[in-house]
């Protein structure tokens, strides 16, 4: 999130799209219930009438994977009837910046389209250069010249050209305004079957967000991302946001609302192949032969980023500890390295089938259920020559090869290993809200039988593999042997509470944490194991988890400064990352001038001398002149992490377009009305999805997933205790009235639903939640079912919706799309 | 002195075998009745009551039913008996029941058959009294059967129930108060159900005049002693 | 104590059936362990019904709008009422009230007899089969005679339940309702302040007492009258005993001569006999 879950209730408009937050993430509704209380209006857009729609004050039906249709038509909407927030399109976003010539966009295909590749070449989407500005490396970038700094050569900042009065043509307002002015309000309404006045009506009422001082915030979830233009769909919003003022003030923002409760951490912590521990890039092979090479390519040319050195550096010292030195890169050749190939969760599962991976290890992750086409995935498990997998219950990724899984046992030779973990009550630990709220939880109870913490357990494993590598070698035992593993206590037990201090970084030399990322060096001096969270445990004079930021528990909502507005900050309680910000870009809550768009929820002030805070700021506001801090006047830089130093609405770094557009999904019942592209044209499609898609001749209903407050991702922590089963026992499939009539079935039949991918039963739950979409003029219909269900345990099994789901990815994230396919449904035969 | 036989050997084994049932019926039943003695008594005494009070029940419905299968002449001649036309002497005898009852010194009665124009209406309210209480207790017992605890049959049945209770206990007592004899015109006539039932001539010219007379002449249940 | 009551304001309500779960945690109620003795209810209330191991549930009910629904949802529980049918039915006492309004089984003196089930008008208590006894809600009294919320309301995300000073909950109910008739939820209606002698849960019903599935005006009904019949039985059993009293006590000179009857004749002939 940009903002915190607490921040909703500074809204005036919430806009939950893609995400069904009163069931999903319940908390949430507590501050949108205040925010509704205040006047707020509550509106809800999803296929489906949800738990979420039954408190909205206005409810939009939406096809699923419609999303930027109906973004681009409100996007149209608001240019058309000039409901932006101009002063701060001008800027704060790249609005006035200009196109280079190179960049065109015609019959769905953006320039620089290579066919035979199904790739485009990024660079023709550039701004027009004004200037090349290098680096001053005698002045603010002083630093490269340290010595113990690893040498490589600074990326040089190409300045755009600009026109802020917005008339040039080529500028990126009226390219956007140009691109979007062919989602007309029936053309949008005949892509995403929301009838034209609902649509017009939430047009109206979220687009009023634009008046300044107003706050209109985005509440979403998988909804928007797993589809093959998930990442469009994000960027969507936040240029809808960027459009009404929205990003960086109190009650707005782009919020995800992650699905698990640490799946922020996750991803801070770097879960993912592409990226390292504070996103950072992954090393590849290719173009980062070197530690050089890659901060030559990787580091930003303007603006934050351009510290990556630092944080990399510090990483590195972290991960090798004394071994890693100038002299050896800082143990850079010890990185695992990209090959170019992908390596996400679809391509690993490919690759396993392919048998290029033979074993696996899985750390609570039940892919099993939760991965897409798991029918397919099963299968390619069983090539695999042994897994083990981490959980607190036998999962049914754990039992694949038994006759439960509906396969012959004799037939699988994978050795299954199933290591018991202690769930977050038996541990100690932090976990990371969707708010970025690092928050420490301690041990309430011991774990059950031979359960270990996940620590305990990578902390064995690397030790024997140490001793391993020690004694009988192998390929490349340094990568383990030297792995600086300084996390045990005095009895040889991993403490997190020393990993938490490897993570926050500490100087080198003494071993006292850092105060902050700030004190981060390139040159060897400091060890931090992932930078943005530096700061959260950083007492010096103590390691328990209460006398850091992390574990701070002051309940008091206070401003940092006195004459501030108290907006739901409660900068006291635990810490919010990056250096304790809670709302983000905050820089833009106030003009040019640094004068709050709206006073009463203020975030920062310019009084004349100095700035008035009443969260972190988010941008430069003092610096140290003669050992003195000095207040630095509003400038315009209000997105730091940005080279520009504003926000994009034309964006070159996506793989699919700098500018979302509309697309069907990878199965769809219709044809793309707004280009002769059908689908997502930069999306790579693997074999085996290739082989299972389906057209709607054969397969002619949309469906979708969906999860339910009653049960968790894969149901492990929710369908083994009865008391949860209760409140939602039975696998289901949501059905319009009108299709059950014309499919026989009444609510409590059987039914079978199935496409190339698999068929799996549920129960009819025929209901008017949902109901037929007219889309081109034509009917759609369109079906749900939650994800919870399996074969394991005792107390809930039912069919695995995601055996019908294709594993087919997003352009940039591979991320799968879950939420709009194909499939046929009949009542089951008796 | 002559007696004729009123009461069978069969007639008064099932009397007193429906008096046990009937009263120990009363009484466990009335410790649910009254939320006080309820309240005293305790949870395991009012559960052992509450056993005995629906194996009384099965005595009190079956026995009646089982004297009907046995004894199915016995139950005609019964039948017959409360089955009867509305005549002049039985609505005499309606005029003066109360100042008999209450003046019994100086009230006399109208000849009767050999059951009294109120011992029709008091049986037959018994009768119907007891079916409703039977019925309603079965309901009561087997609530799943009829819709649960929460359905209108059940708790209607529950209000029937002690609204029979209630009728079938007032008769109950004035029952006593005749048939044992307290009341003073029927002093002597224990015998009937304490003894080896029969009733004197005097007895029963006085109360069931008719009936007496019929008996007499025909001589078949008259003894001398 | 001053008196307590829950207030339940549906519009706030996202049947996320947190409380349903608190209620079971809190009061170790079981739910079943195995597939097999589940039912698909069709539709999100599940379980249909309470039980004696379900206190509470909340109910969901559809009525089909132009687009979308309404998705009506109720929490189904005890509602306290200050004239409680199930404390009057209760033959036992097992059934009292708190000082605070909460109207609680005393599990140790119920003997599982269902007068309260079938006396109540919200069909709130349970019989248990296996323990021979009924259970229901009793707002957790464990915890609010320790000065906190009850289980549900405490667990309650969106402030949809709360839990306080009746007089208070009743007055936050009113302005709530009036609140939300402004907001165009013109039969939005308060339950609880005035039925059956005041509940103590107070609900404000957003689209009305009917959409909600609440019962308009409950009755205690036929308890009432059940409840008038043991004086009415006592006086009737002692008018019965009086009056035979004094019929015996009237009836102490009754004197009669020995009948005779002379077949032949088919003559009675009255002698005169000597005490």
């Amino acid at each position: 999130m940009t903002n915190h879950w607490i921040d909703f209730k500074n809204a005036d408009v919430v806009l939950a799209i893609g995400g069904n937050n009163a069931e999903n993430h319940p908390i949430s509704m507590k501050w949108v219930q205040e925010a509704k209380n205040n006047g707020a209006k509550y509106i809800v857009v999803d296929p489906r009438f949800n738990r979420s729609a039954a408190v909205a004050d206005i409810y939009g039906p939406l096809r699923s994977g419609t999303d930027i249709a109906f973004y681009g038509g409100l996007y149209n909407y608001i240019i058309q009837n000039k409901k932006y927030q101009e002063d701060y399109v001008k800027n704060y976003t790249n609005a006035p910046f200009l196109v280079a010539e190179s960049y065109s966009f015609s019959d769905g295909l953006f320039s620089g389209y290579d066919a035979s590749k199904g790739k485009y070449d990024a660079k023709q989407w550039a701004y027009q250069i004004a200037e090349e500005v290098v680096w001053d490396t005698a002045g603010a970038f002083a630093w490269v010249n340290k010595p113990g700094t690893p040498a490589f050569t600074p990326p040089v900042y190409k300045k755009a050209k600009t026109d802020p009065t917005l008339s040039d043509p080529r500028c990126v307002w009226n390219l956007m305004a140009e691109h979007y002015s062919r989602y007309t309000p029936e053309l949008v309404s005949s892509i995403t079957g929301m009838p034209q006045d609902r649509l017009l009506e939430i047009y109206e009422a979220y687009a009023a967000t634009g008046e300044p001082g107003k706050a209109g915030t985005i509440l979403y979830a998988m909804g928007q991302t797993q589809h093959t233009y998930g990442s469009q769909n994000v960027r969507a919003m936040a240029m809808l946001q960027m459009l009404l003022g929205n990003m960086g003030i109190a009650g707005g923002g782009v919020n995800a609302l992650r699905g698990e409760s640490n799946v922020q951490g996750s991803t801070d912590m770097a879960m993912l192949f592409h990226i390292i521990p504070g996103y950072n890039p992954t090393p590849a092979a290719a173009t980062h032969p070197t530690l050089g090479a890659y901060l030559g390519v990787t580091t930003v040319p303007n603006g934050y980023w351009t510290n990556r050195p630092k944080f990399i550096v510090s990483y590195l010292k972290e991960l090798y500890g004394d071994y890693a030195t100038l002299a050896n890169d800082y143990a850079y050749d010890m990185m695992p390295k990209l090959n170019g190939k992908n390596h996400s969760h679809i391509s690993m599962f490919e690759q396993m089938d392919t048998g290029s991976i033979e074993g696996l290890f899985l750390w609570g992750q039940n892919p099993a259920v939760g991965g897409p086409n798991c029918s397919q995935e099963r299968r390619a498990m069983a090539k695999l020559k042994w897994m083990v997998a981490v959980d607190l219950w036998e999962t049914e990724t754990a039992i694949f090869w038994s006759d439960k899984a509906n396969v012959d046992p004799a037939t699988i030779d994978t050795e299954v290993f199933l290591l018991p973990a202690a769930c977050h009550y038996e541990k100690m630990g932090e976990v990371a809200n969707s708010g970025r709220w690092i928050q420490w939880r301690y041990k309430a109870v011991e774990p059950p039988g031979d359960a270990k913490d996940d620590l305990e357990i990578a902390t064995e494993m690397v030790l024997k593999l140490k001793d391993l590598y020690e004694a009988e070698g192998g390929a490349n035992p340094e990568q383990i042997t030297k792995l600086s593993w300084d996390y045990l206590d005095a009895d040889g037990h991993a403490d997190v509470r020393l990993v938490a201090r490897a993570v926050n970084g500490y100087t080198v030399s003494d071993g006292k944490p850092v105060k902050n990322f700030t004190l981060l060096g390139a040159d060897g001096t400091t060890a931090c194991g992932n930078w943005i969270y530096s700061g959260y445990y950083n007492n010096v004079d103590s390691l328990e988890p209460q006398d850091q930021a992390t574990g701070a528990r002051n309940n008091e909502d206070k401003p940092l400064d006195d004459g501030m507005p108290a907006i739901g900050s409660y900068l006291g309680w635990s810490f919010a990352w990056p250096v304790n910000r809670r709302i983000i870009y905050n820089r833009a809550s106030a003009d040019a001038d640094g004068k709050p768009y709206n006073e009463a929820k203020a975030i920062v002030k310019w009084d004349g001398a100095k700035w008035l805070r009443s969260d972190v700021p988010d941008f430069g506001y003092t610096k140290v002149v003669d050992g003195e801090a000095v207040a630095i006047p509003p400038n315009k830089t209000a997105f730091m992490m940005n080279a520009e130093g504003v926000s994009r609405f034309f964006a070159s770094g996506n793989a699919d377009g700098p500018f979302p557009e509309h697309y069907e999904p990878f199965e769809s019942p219709v044809d793309n009305q707004m280009s002769s592209q059908n689908i997502n044209p930069a999306i790579t499609i693997v074999e085996s999805a290739a082989a299972t898609r389906g057209t709607p001749d054969k397969f002619p209903y949309v469906m979708t997933t969906f999860r339910l407050t009653e049960h968790w991702q894969t149901g492990q922590l929710t369908r083994n205790l009865p008391w949860l089963v209760e409140t939602m026992p039975k696998m289901f499939v949501e059905i319009s009235p009108t299709l059950a009539d014309e499919k026989g079935i009444v609510s409590g039949d059987n039914v079978v639903i199935q496409n190339n991918r698999g068929a799996i039963t549920a129960y009819a739950m025929v209901t008017d939640r949902l109901q037929p979409f007219t889309i081109g003029g034509k009917t759609v219909h369109q079906i749900a079912a939650p994800w919870h269900w399996g074969y394991g345990g005792t107390c809930a099994v039912g069919g695995i919706a995601n055996d019908l789901t294709p594993n087919v990815g997003d352009a940039n994230t591979m991320i799968p799309e879950y939420k709009a396919f194909l499939v046929d449904i009949r009542k089951q035969e008796v | 002195m002559r007696y004729i036989q009123r009461q069978s050997a069969f007639a008064r084994g099932l009397h007193w075998i429906h008096t046990i049932a009937c009263l120990s019926l009363f009484a466990t039943g009335l410790m649910l009745f009254i939320p006080q003695v309820a309240g005293a008594v305790g949870v395991a005494t009012l559960n052992g009551a509450r056993l005995v009070h629906r194996v009384m029940a099965a005595i009190f419905i079956g026995a009646p039913i089982l004297g009907i299968i046995i004894n199915p002449k016995g139950f005609k001649h019964f039948w017959k008996s409360m089955v009867f036309k509305w005549d002049d002497d039985d609505k005499e005898f309606t005029k003066k029941f109360f100042p008999y009852l209450l003046f019994g010194a100086k009230q006399h009665m109208p000849p009767q058959r050999e059951q009294k124009s109120g011992q029709v209406v008091a049986d037959g309210a018994i009768v119907i009294f007891s079916i409703l209480i039977s019925l309603t207790g079965i309901v009561l017992v087997w609530p799943a059967t009829f819709g649960g605890a929460g359905s209108a049959m059940w708790t209607w049945s529950l209000l029937l129930h002690d609204v029979s209770m209630v009728l079938l206990s007032v008769l109950l007592i004035a029952h006593i108060y005749i048939g044992a004899g307290i009341f003073k015109p029927y002093r002597g006539m224990g015998r009937l159900m304490f003894g080896d039932g029969k009733v004197s001539e005097t007895d029963a010219l006085y109360h069931w005049g008719t009936w007496a007379k019929e008996e007499l002449r025909k001589g078949d249940k008259v003894t001398t002693a | 104590m001053a008196e307590t009551a829950i207030k339940y304001d549906s519009s706030k309500c996202t049947a996320c059936k947190g409380c349903q779960v608190a209620c079971k945690q809190w009061n170790q109620l079981p739910s079943p362990l195995l597939a097999e003795e589940y039912e698909f209810t069709k539709s999100f209330q599940s379980p249909l019904d309470l039980s004696p191991n379900t206190w509470l549930i909340i109910n969901f009910s559809e009525v089909k709008q132009d687009i979308g629904i309404d998705w009506n949802f109720m929490r189904n529980s005890c509602f306290h009422c200050t004239e409680a049918a199930c404390e009057m039915a209760c033959p036992v006492g097992a059934i009292s009230h708190k000082d605070n309004g909460a109207v609680v089984i005393d599990e140790e003196k119920c003997i599982g007899c269902r007068y309260c089930v079938a006396s109540c008008p919200f069909s709130v208590p349970r019989w248990d089969e296996a323990r021979n006894k009924t259970f229901k809600c009793w707002q957790c009294f464990d915890r609010t005679s320790a000065g906190r919320a009850p289980a549900c309301v405490s667990t309650c995300p969106t402030g949809a339940l709360e839990f306080g000073d009746r007089d208070e909950m009743v007055a936050a109910a009113k302005e709530r309702v009036a609140e939300l008739k402004a907001a165009g939820f013109t039969k939005a209606e308060l339950y609880g302040e005035t039925e059956l002698g005041g509940l103590h849960t107070i609900v404000v019903a957003h689209r009305g007492l009917d959409a909600h599935g609440l019962k308009r005006d409950p009755k205690i009904g036929v308890t009432e009258f059940w409840q008038l019949l043991k004086p009415l039985g006592g006086i009737a059993a002692a008018a019965t005993v009086g009056g035979l009293g004094f019929s015996f006590l009237m009836s102490a000179k009754y004197k009669r001569g020995e009948f005779t009857y002379d077949e032949a004749t088919d003559t009675v002939v009255e002698k005169e006999v000597e005490k």
